[in-house]
């Protein structure tokens, strides 16, 4: 398609000279000649310049999604490396409590929970093969948790704090004054039958008083936050916040009599 | 998702999954300490499009399924669950229940009047619910049930 006779090259060889020579010669000739002989030298290096940038490019995206591979695997690494942090944290407050206390306890992990949201819940992965039986009391190392209502071979059904069949009595650590607490599916229990003349403060420590027989005494029940008149004004309750974050135990211990 | 091409192993195996998130991941859903009913949507979806007989069968092994999950096992959800198949599939004949709306207007329907029964049991039983409590459920579950109803009624 293109000629280029010997010819042709000839002359263009010998023009280049002679521009080559007249530059040398005219001074102001010099300028415009580099100019022009650097052309060809500057699209030879724009075009190194694209060619290195296509394969710079590529490199780089290969690179790129290594990384986002690894930092997606790092990020699973970590997010596995938190969760076992925090159940050693777990496991390691409810083994100090089992080392501290002269009660025999059975550790469970909660393996499920109540299907509907009228009552409060757990099933455990833990039953009457591991000696648990009915009424056995459930706790962790922050506090109560509830109590067993249901033990099966492997498996056990424990009723929660919040639970409105659930009570325990109860007693302000400070005070020492009794009631009842019970649970009323909410965040929060109901400590009820005090007197009005009862020394409770929002602040106060309510633990587990023992006259409920299956309940050992001193467990801890959780904090009072609010102190009303009942309804009739004959008497007190008070809403108390349970020790333990009800809706997010994974691992509890079943105190053993 | 086409429920009327879904054979019976398919239909149990949906509902026993359902059951067992029932009972576990749909806890960390929980607003307010409330939790979306996922096997009542799962009913009604089934008995706008399958036969009553199927329909009552599958409510009835899901209700007794939920029933022995529960604290204190009682036949109730293993008696409302095929008692709502058999309301919409008397209401069927009547109204048409293919579109979305109708059937998530019935699941909130259906969770308020479940809750009802649930709370008259329990005041029955003698367990103390706060009144603020048991309204504060029997308001958002229906309508939480109802949202969660919405969002797989389109996507199924």
């Amino acid at each position: 398609m293109f000629k280029f006779p010997p010819q042709a090259f000839i002359y263009w060889a010998v023009g280049v000279l002679l521009v080559v020579v007249l530059a040398g010669l005219i001074p102001a000739l010099q300028t415009p000649a580099v100019d022009l002989a650097r052309q060809p030298f500057s699209w030879i290096t724009f075009l190194r310049h694209e060619i290195s940038g296509i394969f710079f490019y590529h490199r780089n995206l290969v690179l790129v999604n290594q990384l986002r591979k690894e930092v997606q695997w790092c990020k699973m690494k970590l997010n596995e490396a938190t969760e076992a942090a925090r159940e050693n944290t777990r496991i390691t407050g409810l083994l100090a409590l089992k080392q501290k206390s002269a009660m025999r306890f059975v550790a469970a992990r909660v393996i499920g929970r109540a299907p509907d949201s009228w009552s409060s819940s757990l099933i455990i992965d833990k039953g009457a093969q591991q000696s648990i039986k009915n009424n056995y009391v459930v706790i962790n190392y922050e506090g109560l948790i509830g109590r067993v209502v249901k033990a099966n071979a492997k498996t056990s059904k424990i009723l929660l704090m919040n639970d409105p069949a659930f009570s325990v009595s109860a007693m302000v650590q400070r005070s020492r004054q009794e009631g009842l607490v019970s649970g009323a599916l909410g965040g929060l229990l109901l400590m009820k039958y005090l007197p009005l003349e009862s020394d409770i403060v929002p602040g106060d420590m309510v633990i587990s008083s023992g006259l409920t027989e299956i309940f050992p005494k001193g467990l801890v029940i959780g904090k009072v936050v609010e102190v009303n008149e009942e309804f009739g004004g004959l008497s007190k309750y008070a809403l108390i916040k349970p020790a333990v974050n009800l809706s997010s135990i994974e691992e509890a211990l079943i105190i053993i009599p | 998702m086409n429920v009327s091409r879904l054979k019976s192993y398919q239909i149990a195996a949906l509902l026993i999954t359902c059951v067992i998130m029932q009972a576990t991941l749909i806890h960390s859903l929980a607003l307010l300490g409330v939790i979306p009913d996922l096997l009542l949507i799962m009913i009604v979806w089934l008995s706008v499009y399958r036969r009553l007989a199927l329909c009552l069968v599958a409510a009835a092994i899901t209700g007794a399924l939920k029933d022995a999950l529960a604290v204190y096992p009682t036949p109730f959800y293993t008696l409302l669950y095929p008692l709502w198949c058999v309301i919409i599939a008397r209401l069927s004949r009547k109204l048409t229940l293919e579109p979305v709306y109708p059937r998530v207007i019935l699941v909130m329907f259906a969770v308020m009047v479940n809750g009802i029964v649930m709370r008259l049991y329990y005041a029955a039983a003698g367990n103390y619910a706060a009144t603020g409590i048991f309204a504060r459920t029997l308001l958002i579950e229906p309508v939480y049930t109802a949202a969660c109803a919405l969002l797989i009624f389109e996507f199924l």
